[in-house]
């Protein structure tokens, strides 16, 4: 009987843990895909500074 | 800088007098808020929602002036009576709560933090003015309205969208400063975050709410809306998050079930109220007030009581469509003309009109729409300026469903959220419209973040942590970036006029036409300057603007003929045209031949250097040639 808890609650964890880990994907999805449309703009404001990097 | 403060303490005393009048009328009609803070934003709202109506009818019967404006001010803090007592109640209360809560460092951190992007704001919102379409309709019609009884300006079709919250930004310039009327636009930002703790407080924990209120008044659209656009809409925002807390409270839990159904009628009338006031703001308000009714027939079942809410939202915003109404036929001017008044339709107006707002460009087809969520975040150029809410209402999205849904100001916020989501949908897809509801989308999502944190859910926590973290960074760099064109002047460092030529298109355009009108022609009364150029704020001789894009009364249909355009011109006393570096398009060829025919003569010119594109944070200029021709006398 405690061996079938354990073993729900350890596909439950597993479980919760997949959805998460799916869930911060998304996270990293849609923040990319936000500041990357900033490019133009930080560069018009830095671009002077990274060509003088270079 | 001293004037600068004197401003601010003003618009703080006007806090003050709203929260002990408003105090006194609810404490009147047996309202009876849960919270100390609550009370204090109810209060405020009913005051200026009310000094809005008492506004118009004094810019109807045009005695809006200094001294109208003072004395009305003045019979209101002698009517606040006991309210100055619940004033002080409620900053006692209010205080000691806000102590409790600061106990740990991180709190202190995250209120510090707010407190100096509301100072940030507070002191841009004392610039000179410079927004885009301030500078176009929001200022510029209240101005020329100014001390008048009030009469329309079919020449500037936006001065029709101009809303009851307008009547704040006449009031700043009835009491001598349009600094003042920024100040109440920043009012509306920080009344609108202390509406949007109170309703996370019912949400999550106060730690939380604090976070959310950070992420709110940092969001770069709602940085720039409450100090330096020049635009109410904060108004708006405000409105709908105390309906949303007034509605709230009219639902009973079980506990309090026969104690509470007493009054819920009540409060629901009164977050009618504040939807109304929230609608008088702005066409496309119109949604809060039914989503209202729909939500009061879903969940009271009751016609009666979402009658009395739907015609106290009329009683509070109905004005300003009444207006359009007597003037043009229309209430919601332009946009229904073509069915209520077609006679009188200008076609090329309407159909400019119709694509600037966005309605025109609509794609409705099912890809767009379930796309549109992501091109607003992810595209936002192209739909709105959807991009400065930052990515956290999208990303925080999936956690809607641990909000906790049976609290009252979950579905009611869920309620005005989805209703206003998806008018702007099927109308304009202009993520800036959606600015009404963005403080409650925020408490949704952060709600579950909070919700899951609690839960022990540690590697999507640690996600959110790192989105919150790395926006906030974002988000005050970029408005610590924005503050730095603005700040000189503010301190003094600078002057008006330096940072106007620096900062404000078509200021040298307006000051070449103030300079060489004022001194060297000087106006006869009742004679006009026609412009072609957007930005027409500080324009101080009479004026009135020639495009066919924004003027109803220059239709290309009518005006192709060069000699009726020279009688139109004439019709509307212009004896002046500025030709900034070109005419209208549609208008073009008709003026180039009266300028070939010698009936408009050059008379002065000169060349400006000026701001272009799309933003001024872009900072590209242009230098443009712009000549002052003189419209011939009849007869030569």
């Amino acid at each position: 009987m405690s061996e079938d808890v354990d073993l729900n609650q350890a596909h439950s964890n597993a479980a919760s843990r997949i959805v998460q880990i799916l869930f911060v994907l998304w996270l990293v999805f849609v923040n990319v895909f936000y500041y990357l449309q900033f490019r133009d703009l930080l560069l018009s404001l830095f671009g002077s500074w990274v060509h003088r990097w270079h | 800088m001293i004037l600068a403060s004197a401003r601010l303490l003003l618009v703080f005393f006007l806090l003050l007098l709203s929260v002990a009048w408003g105090s006194r009328m609810l404490g009147r009609l047996g309202f009876q808020a849960e919270s100390h803070l609550e009370g204090a934003l109810f209060s405020a709202g009913v005051f200026f929602a009310s000094l809005e109506i008492a506004l118009f009818a004094l810019a109807v019967a045009g005695w809006l002036r200094f001294a109208t404006a003072a004395i009305l001010l003045t019979l209101m803090a002698l009517s606040a009576g006991r309210g100055w007592r619940d004033l002080w109640t409620h900053a006692r209360s209010i205080s000691a709560n806000a102590r409790e809560s600061l106990r740990s460092a991180f709190s202190r951190v995250i209120v510090s933090l707010i407190a100096i992007c509301l100072l940030l704001e507070a002191l841009l919102a004392m610039a000179p003015l410079t927004g885009s379409d301030a500078l176009h309709y929001h200022f510029t019609a209240p101005l020329l309205q100014q001390g008048k009884a009030l009469t329309p300006i079919f020449w500037l079709m936006q001065s029709f969208y101009t809303g009851q919250a307008h009547l704040l930004i006449s009031l700043g310039l009835s009491l001598g400063s349009d600094r003042i009327s920024l100040g109440l636009i920043f009012l509306g930002g920080l009344l609108t975050v202390a509406a949007l703790f109170a309703m996370s407080r019912q949400l999550m924990s106060t730690q939380w709410a604090w976070i959310t209120s950070l992420i709110f008044i940092a969001t770069p659209l709602v940085y720039w809306q409450t100090s330096t656009s020049g635009s109410p809409d904060m108004w708006m925002a405000f409105y709908c998050a105390i309906s949303t807390l007034a509605a709230a409270r009219a639902v009973p839990s079980s506990a309090q079930a026969p104690v509470v159904a007493q009054s819920s009628a009540r409060w629901l009338v009164l977050a009618g109220f504040f939807a109304g006031a929230a609608a008088g703001v702005k066409y496309t308000g119109w949604v809060i007030p039914f989503a209202l009714v729909v939500y009061i027939l879903a969940v009271q079942r009751s016609w009666r009581t979402a009658s009395l809410s739907g015609i106290a939202s009329l009683l509070a915003g109905i004005w300003p469509m009444a207006r359009n109404w007597v003037w043009s036929g229309d209430p919601m001017f332009p946009f229904f003309m073509r069915f209520l008044n077609p006679r009188k339709v200008n076609s090329y107006s309407l159909d400019a009109f119709l694509s600037m707002s966005g309605a025109a460009n609509v794609a409705r087809d099912w890809q767009h729409l379930l796309g549109y969520p992501f091109l607003l975040v992810f595209n936002g150029n192209e739909h709105g300026l959807g991009q400065y809410y930052g990515p956290l209402v999208l990303a925080f999205s999936p956690l809607l469903a641990f909000a906790p849904w049976k609290k009252p100001v979950t579905s009611v916020a869920a309620s005005f959220w989805a209703a206003v989501y998806l008018s702007n949908l099927f109308s304009s897809q202009m993520g800036r419209l959606l600015l009404p509801v963005y403080a409650l989308s925020l408490a949704l999502v952060l709600s579950g973040v909070a919700a899951i944190a609690q839960r022990g859910w540690r590697i999507a926590t640690g996600g959110c942590t790192a989105s919150i973290f790395l926006f906030l960074v974002f988000a005050g760099a970029s408005d610590a970036l924005y503050a730095r064109d603005f700040l000189p002047v503010v301190f003094g460092t600078e002057k008006d006029q330096a940072f106007l030529e620096r900062m404000c298109p078509d200021y040298e355009t307006s000051e070449f036409i103030n300079r060489t009108l004022q001194q060297d022609v000087r106006p006869a009364a009742g004679s006009n300057v026609m412009v072609f150029f957007r930005h027409l704020y500080y324009i101080r001789v009479p004026f009135v603007d020639g495009s066919p894009e924004y003027s109803w009364q220059m239709d290309p249909a009518l005006y192709s003929d060069p000699n009726k355009l020279l009688l139109h011109l004439r019709e509307m006393n212009v004896r002046w045209v500025v030709k900034a570096p070109v005419y209208p398009e549609a208008l073009a060829a008709s003026f180039s031949k009266l300028e070939e025919e010698g009936k408009l003569v050059p008379i002065a010119s000169t060349s400006v250097n000026n701001l272009t594109g799309v933003s001024r944070i872009y900072r590209q200029k242009q230098i443009i040639h712009v000549v002052l021709l003189k419209v011939a006398d009849p007869g030569t």
